[in-house]
């Protein structure tokens, strides 16, 4: 029922490249919302998508205030985007500390941990993701507490060194000094794609997802086979930590080996220091909810940036019987954008020779790097 | 989507930490590194062969209906 995605390598006629990608993900799966009330729907989310829940959630709250005509309060707002960044941190270092050869799950145990407390710390019992959310009472020690342990998590079995210390690295230079003087999991592997030579493994051109349109985005989604290969402007786009991510390092990085191997890799690492050193930032920064104007009555689109890219929930609201039901729900994920038949992936590997030795390896890499959430076959 | 079926213990392994699951009429082997406190019979949630966290049978229940539900609007 969760879906699969097949990915299989061949050859063009001419001797290049071909990959096609095949996906049985359903995508229709918020169809079973429809008919029932705003508060179930709210209240299933979680609980159907428990990987992402907390960014599903976050994006179905929104869709639906946003549909009613309901402004959050900004310090709810703001709580909604700490866990979802907290989920983020989680999925990151999930790829990190098992995604390898050597596994580390007494860290991985601790941080599914420190979730909790978290969420605990910011939140209460209450859930922030229901329309009627009391505004929350975050707990300043208590955070401050969660902030340092994960902190430390990252020191030791990450970076080596803090990670606003790490975030202090702005050079190539400066990366390989780093690669070279710190032995943890993340270094031993960002060694062996160097000396392999895949930094640049899987680079090839595709655009951003921009900022759409929500009237535009409205119109294609008319199409009900829009969210199993969307495009935007007609053109396939990547949504991922790698797209989203900015610093010095990267910049450079990027001018070197585009959007490689080594790139992505740094891009999470990079989101995952800066995610963690704003645990914490629960009144500093600007207050603004993060909601895009309605664009009907009655319709609403809620979005939220889930570890593997940005998610969009539309929702139409009806009026039944003195209350609100579902009419129509739909969710463009991450996976639909990055793993499709033109997208990021297809063109990452299509830029592997097939016939090296190590093209699975590689191909797996690229494959995990962007990761599409469900198992996947790889056929070469 | 990467959705969240509940899967039931029917057998644990002390000594690799690790139980046999049902999810749909299927077994599998998973791992119980990440978690501490489950027994046979409790639900978990499952990441790429990881329980991730404890369910509670209602809770689990609940989403295995609405699972079932989704099943039958896809065959229809």
């Amino acid at each position: 029922m969760e879906g699969r995605i097949t990915i299989a390598m061949g050859k063009n006629p001419d001797g290049s490249t071909a990959t096609s990608i095949l996906s049985t993900r359903p995508v229709h799966a918020s169809r079973v919302f429809h008919g029932k009330s705003t508060e179930h729907t709210l209240q299933m989310m979680p609980l159907l998508f428990s990987i992402c829940g907390t960014a599903q959630s976050c994006a179905a709250v929104r869709a639906c205030e946003q549909a009613t005509g309901i402004t959050p309060h900004p310090l709810l707002e703001k709580v909604r985007e700490l866990l979802v960044g907290m989920e983020t941190i989680r999925e990151h270092l999930w790829r990190t500390l098992l995604g390898w050869e050597e596994t580390d799950h007494d860290s991985m145990a601790k941080v599914i941990s420190l979730q909790k407390q978290y969420k605990q710390a910011l939140n209460g019992e209450q859930s922030p993701f229901r329309i009627d959310a009391v505004i929350p009472s975050p707990q300043p020690d208590q955070i401050d507490h969660i902030k340092s342990e994960m902190e430390n998590i990252l020191t030791l079995k990450i970076f080596g060194e803090s990670p606003a210390e790490w975030l202090g690295i702005r050079t190539k230079e400066e990366l390989n000094s780093w690669l070279n003087r710190v032995e943890t999991i993340t270094t031993q592997s960002l060694r062996e794609i160097q000396q392999a030579g895949w930094s640049g493994a899987g680079s090839c051109r595709i655009d951003q997802l921009p900022e759409m349109d929500l009237v535009e985005l409205e119109h294609q989604l008319e199409a009900p086979d829009y969210i199993e290969h969307p495009t935007w402007r007609g053109k396939p786009c990547e949504s991922s930590s790698l797209t989203r991510t900015s610093s010095p390092l990267l910049d450079q990085l990027h001018e070197k080996y585009g959007n490689g191997l080594l790139v992505r890799q740094v891009a999470r690492l990079t989101e995952l220091a800066q995610l963690v050193l704003k645990m914490d930032k629960i009144e500093n920064e600007s207050q603004k909810v993060n909601c895009p104007e309605a664009i009907s009555s009655g319709c609403g689109f809620g979005v939220s940036e889930a570890a593997r890219g940005q998610l969009i929930h539309r929702v139409r609201i009806a009026n039944n019987n003195g209350g609100k039901i579902i009419r129509s729900y739909q969710i463009l994920a991450p996976t639909e954008w990055n793993f499709h038949p033109d997208g990021v992936v297809a063109r990452a590997l299509n830029s592997l020779d097939i016939d090296s030795p190590s093209a699975r390896t590689e191909a797996e890499m690229i494959i995990t790097a962007i990761d599409p959430c469900v198992g996947y076959e790889l056929k070469i | 989507m990467c959705l969240a079926l509940p899967a039931k213990i029917i057998e644990i392994n002390q000594d690799n930490d690790t139980a046999i699951v049902s999810l749909d009429s299927i077994r599998k082997e998973i791992s119980l590194a990440l978690v501490d406190d489950v027994a046979t019979g409790d639900y978990v949630l499952l990441h790429v062969g990881y329980a991730l966290s404890k369910v509670n049978e209602e809770e689990a229940l609940r989403t295995l209906a609405l699972f079932a539900e989704m099943s039958d609007d896809e065959s229809s």
